[in-house]
């Protein structure tokens, strides 16, 4: 605890006596400043020594380990030749347009859909809207792993709800998990549909943070719905929008469970973070993979530092 | 059991009772007296709707009516935490500022009320599959055409599951390792974020910013060394194993400091005063005043650790270690060919049971606390 602030400053006096006593007073001070810290570092001991461990440290052996050529067990320095690999490889040149595709494709759906489901749920309705939040929001608590699961069963190729439903449209689906493309936009369907919860829950409370007065000034100067969305719900939520982007771009790089499950990582789905997981684990390439593993990390702290600094002009903004 | 009869004995009884339980309440609330002794009333009542329904009872099999009362008994009960929880009144915003204005009898709202459920049911509409999936005869769930209810519902699929895997122990493998860490998470966050709220010390911001970057760190760059690490350690495929990696949680400093820097500073110079130690401070001011931001970190941790599916993956290789979510996958693909849905139906929803009653009881704190993660940025 600060004490040198809420004690007052010892009161200047004459004599030898005073003087010595203002030493002591000095000396207490020092003591006290030392067990501040000791008593704030133990208190901080727990998480900094965990995360020393499990986050710190691996930071770097992750980048060492790029430098290598490993398996588990034995490994050869080889400088940046895993990069250098990486940037030649027509497989991992594929891996980075697949999740480029991924990206593409969950982000702004997924961003889409829960701006129109929030505005929907933020109109007040008396009764039920708590239900209505309660079946829009409940796949936020579903895991990857269940979600693919589901996923997999709707995208049953004969006797899946999905393509039966399609049919009702005259539509004739796609076996969704093994043709073409369609693997990767089932993945995409499925991760949508996981986030929609998240996504739906952030949006609305940016619509929530608007303030109500504006609809009002706007009714009175006869804006209709559309109008009253398109340029005061919109331009208020941007802030939100940003951040719904780039929390979705870093989690759609962090999926795994539902490639793992719907395609067990077939080609055509491998993203950059399944791409690391298949080189370090079934490869026993541990090298490469960290190699991976650094692009994918340089890449997210690219996001996340936008994320700061955009974020931040914007609550000077407001 | 036909879908009537599970009308009939299960959901009747648990409306009815739901219903009592509403109505105690708020007679209770009414008069200003005590709630739990309303608590213990409505349960008492509960078992009204369950005489009276067995009493008319047509079912000759006894012991599928008997498990039909066991699971309508916990169904109640989860639906009467959720009562006792005020979910029905789970607006946690306000009426007022919203786009469309104050709430209106018009043609607008009956449209979005059926716009709201149809999409509702729809979004919802994978896990209600699961779900009903898994209680189909076994033979019925790959029937073509696809049908929503089961023509005869029973538990054939459960047992199925739970005699072709060690399900039970899937189970509480994810139960010790989500207590675990859960257990961990909070208590280690409290102290830090303690620590940066409310002492001073020197190198306190350099900390908080160091344990603030860690948070940048995504688990994809560290999981190979960690992996190396805790193998080397001989903790592979064990429960230690499982969760040393996350016993610490940067993002639950982060909240919960945010949280306790709203705790007047007087508080703790008076505890100073009347000479408590810091410690004590912390224990019984605190943590108390803290109660609902630790709750609704403690759901987010809970909800993360349950659903972890990489690290799982890949530091388990036996199959009594595997958790839930692991075992799924296996069970999967273990039955890729001949598959039987129904029992991977049951066990999808035996994974998702515990984080969808968690979101039951606890949606509020959920999505407020979420909705504040990201208005904070």
């Amino acid at each position: 605890m600060d004490q040198s602030t809420s004690n007052p400053p010892p009161t200047p006096t004459v004599g030898l006596t005073n003087k010595t006593k203002r030493e002591s007073e000095a000396d207490r001070q020092r003591k006290n400043k030392l067990s501040a810290a000791i008593e704030g570092y133990l208190y901080l001991a727990p998480t900094l020594i965990a995360l020393t461990i499990f986050v710190f440290i691996p930071v770097v052996q992750s980048f060492q380990l790029s430098l290598t050529r490993s398996s588990f067990g034995r490994s050869i320095d080889v400088g940046f030749d895993n990069y250098v690999r990486l940037f030649n490889d027509d497989r991992y040149h594929d891996v980075i347009w697949t999740t480029l595709k991924f990206t593409m494709g969950t982000v702004p759906i997924g961003i889409a859909l829960a701006v129109v489901l929030a505005i929907a749920l933020s109109y007040p309705l008396k009764h039920l809207s708590w239900f209505y939040r309660l079946l829009i929001f409940v796949p936020i608590v579903i895991s990857t792993a269940v979600t693919g699961v589901l996923f997999k069963w709707i995208y049953h190729p004969t006797v899946g709800y999905l393509n039966h439903l399609l049919g009702f449209f005259g539509i004739d689906g796609p076996t969704w998990l093994t043709q073409g493309d369609w693997p990767l936009v089932s993945i995409i369907i499925a991760v949508v549909w996981r986030q929609i919860g998240f996504n739906t829950i952030i949006a609305l409370a940016g619509i929530q943070n608007i303030d109500g007065t504006l609809y009002e000034a706007a009714k009175v100067d006869g804006a209709n719905l559309w109008h009253r969305i398109r340029h005061i719900t919109l331009p208020l939520l941007s802030p939100t929008l940003f951040f719904l982007l780039i929390i979705n771009v870093i989690g759609s790089l962090q999926v795994f469970g539902e490639i793992d499950i719907l395609t067990n990582g077939s080609i055509s789905t491998r993203t950059m973070l399944y791409s690391i997981y298949f080189e370090a684990f079934r490869s026993q390439n541990n090298g490469g993979a960290s190699a991976q593993a650094f692009i994918l990390f340089l890449l997210i702290v690219g996001l996340s530092f936008m994320q700061f600094v955009v974020v931040g002009k914007k609550v000077h903004y407001q | 059991m036909r879908t009537y009869e599970v009308i009939l004995y299960f959901i009747v009884p648990a409306a009815i009772w739901i219903f009592i339980a509403w109505l105690t309440r708020k007679a209770f609330e009414k008069k200003q007296r005590n709630p739990q002794t309303g608590f213990v009333l409505s349960l008492l009542a509960g078992l009204v709707p369950y005489v009276l329904t067995t009493a008319i009872s047509t079912v000759s099999d006894v012991q599928a009516l008997l498990w039909t009362h066991f699971f309508g008994f916990v169904l109640q009960i989860i639906l009467l935490v959720i009562v006792q929880n005020r979910l029905p009144q789970g607006n946690w915003i306000s009426e007022e500022e919203q786009v469309g204005g104050e709430a209106r009898g018009d043609s607008v709202t009956v449209v979005l009320h059926i716009t709201l459920l149809i999409t509702g049911l729809f979004i919802s509409s994978p896990i209600w599959i699961g779900l009903f999936a898994s209680f189909k005869l076994p033979q019925d769930v790959t029937n073509f055409p696809p049908t929503l209810l089961p023509d005869i519902w029973t538990f054939e699929n459960y047992v199925t599951a739970w005699t072709s895997v060690p399900l039970f122990r899937f189970f509480m493998n994810s139960v010790i390792q989500t207590g675990i860490i859960v257990l961990f998470q909070v208590v280690f966050s409290i102290l830090a974020a303690y620590a940066f709220a409310i002492l001073d010390f020197p190198g306190r911001n350099l900390m908080f910013y160091l344990i603030l970057g860690s948070l940048m760190v995504p688990f994809q760059l560290t999981f190979i060394p960690n992996f190396v690490m805790v193998s080397n350690w001989g903790l592979a495929n064990t429960h230690a194993g499982l969760v040393v990696p996350f016993l610490a949680s940067a993002f639950g400093v982060f909240l919960l400091r945010q949280f306790f820097m709203t705790i007047p500073r007087d508080f703790f110079d008076a505890a100073k005063v009347d000479g408590a130690s810091s410690f004590r401070y912390l224990w019984q001011i605190v943590v108390p005043l803290s109660k609902g931001a630790i709750s609704a970190f403690a759901t987010f941790s809970f909800l993360s650790a349950w659903s972890q599916y990489l690290w799982p993956l890949i530091i388990t290789n036996s199959e009594e270690m595997r958790t839930i979510q692991i075992g799924i996958r296996f069970f999967l693909f273990d039955q890729e060919r001949g598959a039987d849905w129904g029992a991977i139906m049951a066990v999808a929803v035996i994974a998702l049971l515990p984080t969808l009653l968690i979101f039951l009881v606890a949606q509020r704190q959920l999505v407020k606390g979420i909705a504040s993660t990201g208005l904070k940025g």
